[in-house]
């Protein structure tokens, strides 16, 4: 074949027709793969690293002598790293983002992201720059600019002492007995888990809630502060709103979504009608005459398919097609869809309502008014676009006639309990911990699906936390360990056809002398207490 | 891995993961579009993630997240080829000897080895557009968004790529 001008580009689309629709493979498969890989591989130095990232790819053709002089400054400067962080060893947190000055010592160094802040040391953020800390549990204190704080020990968890300023906790959730806490002068907040801010000066503290509950004791007196409210020991303090407070912070977008939804829980808890301040401008929903597509591979065999609707945003229309109404409460609300199907979706995360919820399908299509942010699908997707959300609860309550409450229901549960013989473990100063599952390879062998795993924080919560990712209900604790402990369990999923692999509970019982056994127990769930379906258009 | 890196890590895994399932689909494609090898193309959208799961999204990662992953995949799956030489363009050694072509199948699968061959020997950048518009059907506005420059730009850029893999591969003819 000869080509020619005329016939080109011709043969270049057909070059790739092959490749256009191309089936890919598992995404939950290969996103497992990558997360087997975070833990299994060796990190790729610098200079490996650098050959994909976008604009540098012609790193490889830079003379040979840059290569070796980059490589001697790295190991130069590994080697310093490496003492500097064995000299803090006893560090209580690093900076994530931006930077803080260490005012406590005689050197009032600047420590920038990746550095380690010891317990006891006193920081200040520069006027104009906030930072971020990152705590050794995985929780987050954001620090606003001219703040100053110190970190210290407490017998069940670590304090964030407050001097001035201004932090935003998003707490993750204690282990047993641990706390968390923000001591100012005049109050200390203890949470086990939650997103709430705290202001400190001259005049006094306010802690405000975001999201959870937080303790706040002020002298002899203890209060318990709920989500959407706040406490202040001087009255001039709550003059400006919270929405103004949190302003400062790099996740602003987020927290006003944990503060507005807060509020529309007090309401749905008080059976009135959402309130939201924003519409959309014109909707129109249709349905569709069957159930078609699917992504296939994303959910787990067995789990009914509700997540598969195309979401496509642009600033001013919203268009989602394919979607259930179980996606759509969950676009609305924040959640991931897919993770409320592959976690809860037996336990009924969202529970109540009909079963049309879950299998009608709808195209939607909203123009979004002006005046509102510009957001990402991703964004949306990912729970971090507060006023399109807002906009689909409203759509929701409108066109759905949608009431949702918060309910404890009686839930499919498994529950782990010592097995006859004892417990098969150690407790230990060494607590990482590790989950992997498993599925046949290609030579017929067991071989790593997934991986969960962690150096330090292995104990009872945490297995049973990770168990019920895996198996898609709650795992209750009832085996009264509280220490902590080290482990590793390999079992294939349940809906994994690979015979020569251990199932969970004969995993955990081999392994660390545990039984699972299939119960029921209450939990909190979101209840559709009213829906139908959607009005003309 | 140190407990610090995880909890430094553990912020924005659910964000990379929704990422990584959002566009799971293009980058696998872009790869196997280029690698011609389902193995190679799986690794290299994971081999992308892994390195944002270690070190955080970039300025770049954060404002453009799906123009940096489809920049990445293609450099990542053009360094592949170049450090494998000639066989990556070939699957298996039965299509090796296709080489000598004597019927209209197997003068197409030669002009598509070579076609594969001028690519991998063009500049990520121009590979980039080439792929764009040739596998993925998106207009010159659609490539000026996605790689942040203006369609101009877009439109030059892609009628020298294509002069430069008809030289490449010994076409006679403008790059139309």
């Amino acid at each position: 074949m000869k080509p020619s001008k005329r016939n080109f580009q011709a043969i270049l689309y057909q070059h790739f027709v092959p490749f256009r629709k191309l089936p890919f493979p598992s995404v939950g498969a290969a996103w497992a793969s990558v997360l087997t890989r975070l833990q299994e591989e060796p990190e790729v130095t610098a200079s490996e690293e650098s050959s994909a990232t976008p604009g540098r790819s012609s790193l490889a053709a830079q003379p040979r002598w840059l290569a070796v002089v980059a490589v001697i400054a790295l190991l130069v400067f590994a080697f310093l790293h490496r003492r500097e962080s064995a000299s803090q060893s006893a560090a209580a947190a690093i900076i994530a983002e931006g930077s803080l000055r260490r005012i406590s010592s005689e050197m009032k160094s600047l420590v920038h992201a990746d550095d380690r802040l010891s317990f006891g040391e006193t920081f200040r953020s520069d006027d104009g720059k906030g930072a971020m800390l990152s705590l050794a549990d995985g929780s987050r204190v954001e620090v606003r600019s001219n703040s100053d704080l110190s970190l210290e020990p407490a017998i069940d968890g670590i304090r964030v002492r407050l001097t001035n300023g201004a932090v935003i906790l998003t707490a993750v959730k204690q282990r047993s007995g641990r706390h968390l806490y923000v001591a100012t002068k005049d109050v200390t907040a203890a949470v086990v888990g939650t997103v709430f801010l705290v202001n400190a000066d001259e005049r006094g503290s306010r802690v405000a809630v975001l999201e959870g509950v937080v303790t706040v004791r002020q002298g002899n007196k203890e209060t318990t502060v709920l989500p959407g409210r706040q406490l202040a020991t001087d009255p001039t303090l709550t003059g400006r709103p919270v929405e103004e407070a949190i302003a400062w912070s790099r996740q602003a977008q987020a927290h006003l979504l944990l503060l507005k939804r807060s509020a529309v829980a007090l309401q749905i808890t008080a059976g009135q009608k959402t309130q939201v301040s924003r519409e959309f401008d014109v909707i129109s929903i249709r349905p569709r005459a069957a159930a078609s597509g699917g992504r296939s591979g994303i959910l787990p065999a067995g789990f009914p398919p509700a997540c598969y609707g195309e979401t496509q945003l642009d600033p001013a229309r919203l268009s989602i097609s394919n979607a259930t109404v179980f996606q759509l409460i969950a676009l609305a609300y924040g959640q991931s869809c897919q993770r409320w199907e592959q976690q809860l979706s037996d336990s009924d995360a969202l529970a109540g309502g009909p079963k049309w919820i879950r299998e009608d399908h709808f195209d939607i299509q909203a123009g979004i008014p002006k005046g509102i942010a510009t957001y990402t699908p991703a964004q949306l997707t990912g729970g971090h676009a507060p006023e399109i959300q807002m906009m689909l609860q409203s759509m929701l309550s409108d066109r759905f006639r949608l009431v949702l409450e918060r309910r404890t229901k009686e839930v499919p549960v498994y529950v782990l309990t010592v097995a006859k013989g004892g417990p098969k473990i150690t407790r230990g100063t060494n607590t990482s911990w590790q989950i992997r599952t498993l599925r046949t390879g290609p030579d017929g062998l067991p071989r790593p699906s997934g991986v969960s795993a962690g150096p330090t924080g292995g104990s009872m919560e945490r297995l049973a936390s990770s168990l019920s990712n895996y198996l898609g209900r709650p795992v209750v604790d009832r085996t009264g360990i509280a220490y902590e402990f080290g482990f590793r369990v390999d079992f294939a999923l349940p809906d994994e056809d690979c015979s020569s692999c251990p199932t969970p509970s004969a995993a955990l019982e081999d392994t660390l002398g545990l039984k699972l056994d299939r119960s029921r127990a209450p939990v909190e769930v979101l209840f559709v207490e009213r829906i139908e379906k959607p009005s003309e258009n | 891995m140190s407990s610090w890196a995880v909890s430094r890590v553990s912020g924005s895994v659910q964000d990379l993961e929704q990422l990584f399932r959002e566009h799971y689909a293009m980058l696998y494609r872009t790869a196997y579009g280029l690698l011609k090898n389902a193995a190679d193309a799986e690794d290299v959208p994971q081999t992308i993630f892994l390195r944002l799961l270690r070190s955080g999204m970039t300025p770049d990662a954060r404002s453009n997240p799906k123009g940096y992953l489809f920049r990445a995949t293609v450099n990542l799956s053009l360094d592949k080829i170049r450090s494998r030489k000639r066989e990556v363009f070939i699957g298996t050694a039965q299509q090796i000897e296709i080489a000598e072509p004597d019927s209209d199948t197997n003068d197409l699968e030669a002009l598509n080895l070579r076609l594969s061959e001028a690519i991998a020997q063009l500049e990520p950048e121009a590979a980039q557009i080439v792929l764009l518009r040739y596998l993925h059907d998106q207009s010159d506005a659609d490539i000026a968004k996605l790689l942040g420059t203006s369609r101009g730009a877009i439109a030059m850029r892609l009628f020298r790529a294509r002069a430069r893999l008809k030289k490449l591969m010994r076409i006679s003819g403008e790059g139309k």
